[in-house]
């Protein structure tokens, strides 16, 4: 796969979201959204909901497809190849070949649960990538012991709570190796007592250096782990920058209003 | 031994008493059950009717034997077909190609809407429309392959194609419920981890699907093990169609029916307990007493 440059004039980003719109039905999801993301670094989106975190999340790796615009992952476009200067659409099993090098993780964990927690997590390692149960196991058990739950190999995910569950789902798009980690939304589905044991996994998984888009509710914890912070509303960005700027002192008013509005949720 | 509650002695004792409320009605039932049943046992052991001497010789009868071997190859051989349409239907009903989408509906709105022992009579009967079957450039191109109807239609492949393709439209619904109760969130998460579509539907959605299938396609397949006693209408040896050919020439019609009768009984409890083996091992990670959580 060669890498197309697009236009950009800072560094060698890993994720770069040029101008992509996307319409679902009569409406428009995102209009016009650019978003980059540093090697390394943890970018938070933030907004009201229905503003289209989730949906431009779901764009990164094809899970839902842009309409216009592009998205470059490690210098690779998306779910679709260059021709001259055309863009065609890749078939499903191409784009699940660029996916495997994207981990993600769902606010529903999403845990398959008519398996175990090791085949939970060996499974993809072995049918995508082709490597074999020794190596996968080994990795699997390593991984379990980084989110806290190497007593739960043989389990199966209904019998664990839900914070376990999603660190459970962690270790799983862990396993793939990837590139980049896309979170959405991560604790919103957990009783607020279950939410600290998955916020510091994902902590824990930023200071290793780990690439992490993350959609979130969480503004304390955008606070603390966040290296740029994008606040979206109504399909656009309205403000984008390193998040001790954006989270204490936002420029647009309708930050100010979403940051205060949420932080009174919480108290 | 559990502890019964009149034994008890402690400080409980003191604690309020239940007592189960007296149930007439049970009892009332079991004795209008109870009467019934001696009667049938009566029956069965005095009426000369039953001609028991009779059935008892024919269970093993060669004829009646081959008609036995034919129903079960039938009957999987139509189940085969069936579950083979059957998926290929659901994954097209459930496409966004609103083509596939179409053909899908129409094949499931004709094999389903059609009494299946017209269809059977109509592939019977094939070489009434069209006396030569060949493969070809329709419309007065090349033929490469040329057959008589009358040849490639008999008996088995009339019974196969008329069972089979209305079985391929019931299964395709049953299926398609099936995939459906899955939560998309699978799929999802299954995509995320780079599977292929076919990966995702073989080790992720069907074998969870699989746990809204299996129930209602073993209905399916006891109902077909008995539906293949309609094929004796276009003279395929099976199990009817072998005690018709001896009761027709000797008239002992009430003793080969009950013959028949026990066949069916029997095949259908073996695929009973197979159902209830299979129905277990897709619960996996649904049952509590399957896996002993490992606590440190």
């Amino acid at each position: 796969m060669t890498a197309p440059e697009p236009p950009d004039g800072e560094g060698n980003p890993l994720v770069r979201i040029l101008n992509v719109w996307k319409k679902r039905g009569p409406n428009i999801v995102l209009k016009g959204v650019n978003l980059t993301a540093e090697q390394g670094k943890v970018v938070c989106l933030l907004g009201p909901s229905g503003a289209g975190k989730s949906t431009l999340l779901r764009c990164i790796n094809a899970m839902e497809l842009a309409d216009r615009g592009m998205i470059y992952v490690d210098g690779v476009a998306i779910g679709c190849r260059q021709e001259g200067d055309k863009f065609i659409r890749l078939s499903e099993a191409e784009v699940s070949r660029q996916r495997a090098d994207i981990g993600m993780v769902f606010q529903s964990f999403n845990l398959f649960p008519h398996m175990s927690v090791i085949e939970n997590i060996i499974d993809a390692p072995m049918r995508v990538r082709g490597e074999s149960r020794t190596v996968a196991i080994q990795r699997a058990h390593g991984l379990l012991g980084r989110v806290g739950l190497a007593d739960k190999v043989k389990a199966y995910p209904r019998h664990l709570s839900g914070g376990q569950q999603q660190r459970i789902a962690i270790a799983r798009a862990l396993a793939m190796q990837p590139k980049l980690m896309l979170f959405d939304e991560p604790t919103s589905a957990l009783d607020p007592h279950l939410t600290d044991e998955v916020l510091d996994v994902i902590k824990n998984l930023a200071a290793s250096g780990m690439t992490m888009i993350v959609v979130t509710h969480e503004v304390q914890f955008a606070r603390q782990v966040a290296d740029v912070a994008a606040v979206m509303a109504d399909g656009v960005i309205i403000e984008a920058g390193p998040a001790r700027d954006v989270l204490t002192r936002p420029q647009d008013p309708r930050t100010r209003k979403f940051l205060a509005k949420s932080l009174q949720d919480h108290h | 031994m559990s502890p019964d509650a009149s034994n008890w002695a402690g400080p409980e004792s003191s604690a309020a008493r239940i007592v189960e409320a007296p149930r007439f009605g049970r009892w009332l039932c079991l004795v209008a059950v109870a009467v019934g049943l001696i009667w049938i046992a009566y029956q069965l052991l005095t009426n000369p009717g039953f001609q028991w001497d009779i059935v008892g010789r024919y269970m093993l009868d060669g004829t009646v034997l081959r008609g036995v071997g034919m129903t079960i190859q039938l009957t999987f051989l139509i189940m085969v077909i069936g579950v083979v349409i059957g998926v290929v239907v659901a994954l097209m009903r459930m496409s966004r190609d609103p083509f596939l989408n179409f053909c899908a509906h129409g094949f499931v709105w004709f094999f389903r809407g059609t009494p299946v022992l017209v269809q059977l009579v109509f592939w019977y009967n094939l070489a009434a429309l069209f006396p030569q079957l060949s493969l070809g450039i329709p419309f007065g191109g090349p033929k490469f392959f040329e057959i008589s109807a009358t040849v490639a239609i008999s008996s088995f492949t009339a019974a196969l194609l008329g069972l089979g393709l209305n079985e391929g439209a019931y299964m395709a619904e049953i299926i398609r419920a099936g995939l459906l109760s899955v939560d998309g969130g699978q799929t999802e998460a299954s995509k995320a981890l780079g599977h292929r579509p076919w990966q995702t539907f073989r080790v992720i959605v069907l074998p969870q699907a699989m746990k809204a299938i299996v129930p209602p396609t073993g209905n399916q397949l006891i109902g077909m093990l008995k539906y293949t006693s309609l094929a004796s209408v276009v003279a395929l040896h099976e199990l009817m169609h072998s005690v018709e050919t001896i009761y027709s020439r000797t008239f002992e019609t009430m003793p080969l029916l009950i013959v028949a009768a026990l066949w069916y009984l029997i095949m259908v409890s073996i695929l009973s307990v197979a159902q209830f083996f299979i129905e277990r091992h897709y619960m996996k990670g649904w049952q509590a007493e399957i896996h002993v959580p490992l606590q440190a």
